[in-house]
């Protein structure tokens, strides 16, 4: 009888075993459909069989096995990363698409021409009070379009603070709730193999990537470890560290510690980066060449101007356009009170005539900046612009199938097959039915030693 | 005690021993699986030790204070039905859970699961 009790002890530890694999398969079962949950597996262990040695062989639990891969998962983050910072970039560039209208007569382009139009008809007829009012109105006009571009930048850059800022308050919610997460693990460990926790703990730290280029490390207790660019730490154990924004400095934003220290530089990825790079690179960058383009055809103008002699012949007083170099050439870029009739025209030693005009009117022609006359270099700048914006576009484009793909390579490794469970189920129940075997046995065996007994 | 250590002191520790293992097998037995699989095997583990302990105890002739013991396992024999009924239900709902899932072992102690086909050629009358 007791080689018959060595085996019914080995069916009840098959059967034992078999209660925890039903229970991993209850979960997996259950978050077969859970964002961010990894297939578990019960692990089992073939135990020694020698009888007389008290070794009954069998089968034993060898642990839970969590599938979740660090490498896919690690993968799955970097991407999510460069995704976030395409996306965050892309979205930020196409507010520059309506400022850089290229389009016909409209826009700062179509300002310059009009205005460099106005001129060659002055050259025709130069005493003309008409035309040169119309000089006057286009040059109004003109001043009018580099202001509305300056605004568009400045507004830009004022769009990519407020998307900084939220977004640093979205990075801060999400370490909240990592350091939360954490906490549950320090005070109970058991907590580390609930694989519901564990999947909303990865979902954050992917919310986390995409902000920010975040490097995670798992310590020994299931708590995570985040650190911005691997240097500023951001989450540890049950605590977190916040960031804020610094938009105290009108040229540039930084990102500050939860100290306050400048950490901006250690950005390399994510939405804060694009956020802080459109902001302090790109369009301070755009803002410099319009107001470079401002600045040369304001000088270039004025220069010829104040050379001339107005209707009645007498000598220039002032340019026709005037600006605030520290403030901003685009955006101060004014018409200054000169008059129709006082619009020196003419040579001051030929009155009347149209050589001051017809140079302006060259100026259109004229190589002014970096080899280009204003308005090629107004349309070199649109059209870097346009590049800019369309391979933002396409970097998106591209991160967003990267992502896909990380995830389509993380999910063949650690989904769960509902296929692969129901052949769990089948083993349950299977046990089940051998455990009522196992009670008739018992149950006979009870009556023999009951006839020894009586 | 004897030369292998058991003695008739053995027979009341044998007893408490199948006593506290029938009590959890009965407790254990009645929750849904598979909660209770792992409590209900150990006690009956712990049932079969004490069978062959008693048989052991038996066929070496160490029959003194044994009445105790006798009174448990006549306990434990009225409640075996019982016993065998819950597990039965316990096998029952795991054969629906797994039939849930569109799978099962198709057999068992209790034939095929309620509703289940049969294969093979039923014999008529």
């Amino acid at each position: 009888m007791g080689n018959l009790f060595v085996s019914l002890r080995n069916a009840a530890g098959a059967m034992k075993v078999f209660e925890r694999a039903a229970g991993v398969v209850q979960s997996n079962v259950a978050n077969a459909s859970t964002p961010g949950y990894a297939k578990q597996v019960q692990v089992l262990t073939a135990m020694p069989m020698d009888l007389d040695r008290g070794l009954p062989g069998g089968v034993a639990s060898g642990g839970t096995l969590n599938l979740r891969n660090a490498y896919a998962e690690s993968t799955v983050r970097q991407r999510l990363s460069a995704s976030g910072f395409a996306d965050e970039r892309r979205a930020q560039l196409e507010q520059l698409e309506p400022l850089y209208d290229i389009g016909g007569d409209s826009g700062l382009g179509g300002a310059i021409n009009r205005f460099f139009q106005s001129f060659a008809a002055l050259t025709v007829a130069p005493n003309d009070l008409a035309a040169r009012q119309t000089v006057i109105d286009r040059a109004d006009s003109l001043a009018r379009a580099f202001q509305s571009m300056a605004s568009g930048l400045t507004q830009a850059a004022r769009s990519a603070e407020q998307a900084l800022e939220q977004r640093v308050a979205q990075l801060n919610r999400t370490l909240e709730e990592i350091a939360g997460i954490n906490s549950i693990f320090r005070q109970d460990y058991r907590a580390q193999d609930d694989p519901g926790l564990q999947a909303r703990l990865h979902n954050l730290l992917e919310d986390l990537s995409e902000l920010a280029d975040v490097t995670v490390l798992r310590r020994e207790d299931g708590t995570v470890s985040a650190y911005l660019g691997g240097q500023t730490m951001l989450t540890s154990s049950d605590r977190f560290f916040p960031l804020s924004v610094d938009t105290s400095n009108p040229g540039r934003v930084d990102l500050l510690d939860s100290q306050g220290n400048v950490i901006t530089e250690q950005l390399s990825g994510g939405r804060l980066q694009a956020l802080v790079d459109v902001r302090n690179n790109v369009l301070p960058a755009e803002q410099a060449q319009i107001d470079r383009l401002a600045q040369t055809l304001a000088d270039q103008v004025n220069g010829l101007l104040l050379a001339g002699a107005d209707l009645g012949g007498n000598p220039a007083t002032q340019g026709l356009f005037a600006y605030n170099a520290s403030l901003g050439v685009a955006r101060t870029l004014s018409r200054t009170s000169m008059t129709a009739a006082e619009l020196p025209a003419a040579d001051p030693l030929a009155p009347g005539g149209n050589a001051v005009a017809v140079q302006v009117a060259e100026l259109a022609q004229a190589k002014l900046i970096d080899g280009y006359s204003l308005v090629q270099f107004y349309a070199v700048r649109a059209s870097a612009a346009g590049r800019l914006i369309a391979e933002g576009r396409e970097a998106a484009g591209v991160a967003g199938q990267l992502v896909q793909q990380a995830r389509q390579f993380r999910e063949e490794i650690q989904r769960v097959s509902l296929d692969e469970e129901a052949v769990v189920l089948m083993q349950v129940q299977r046990a089940y039915e051998a455990a009522a075997q196992m009670i008739r046995v018992l149950d006979e065996m009870t009556q023999t030693v009951l006839g020894l007994v009586r | 005690m004897n030369p292998e250590g058991a003695g008739p002191a053995c027979w009341p520790e044998l007893a408490a021993r199948l006593h506290a293992a029938a009590t959890q097998a009965k407790a254990a037995a009645r929750l849904a699986p598979p909660s209770g699989a792992e409590a209900l095997l150990e006690s009956l583990n712990t049932v079969s030790a004490c069978l062959c302990e008693a048989e052991r105890l038996c066929r070496s002739g160490l029959l003194e204070q044994k009445e105790e013991f006798r009174r448990e396992l006549e306990q434990w024999a009225a409640d075996a039905p019982l016993l065998r009924a819950w597990v039965g239900a316990s096998a029952a709902l795991a054969a629906g859970w797994a039939a849930a899932a569109g799978v099962g072992a198709g057999y068992g102690p209790d034939g095929g699961r309620p509703g289940q086909a049969r294969g093979g050629i039923r014999e008529l009358g």
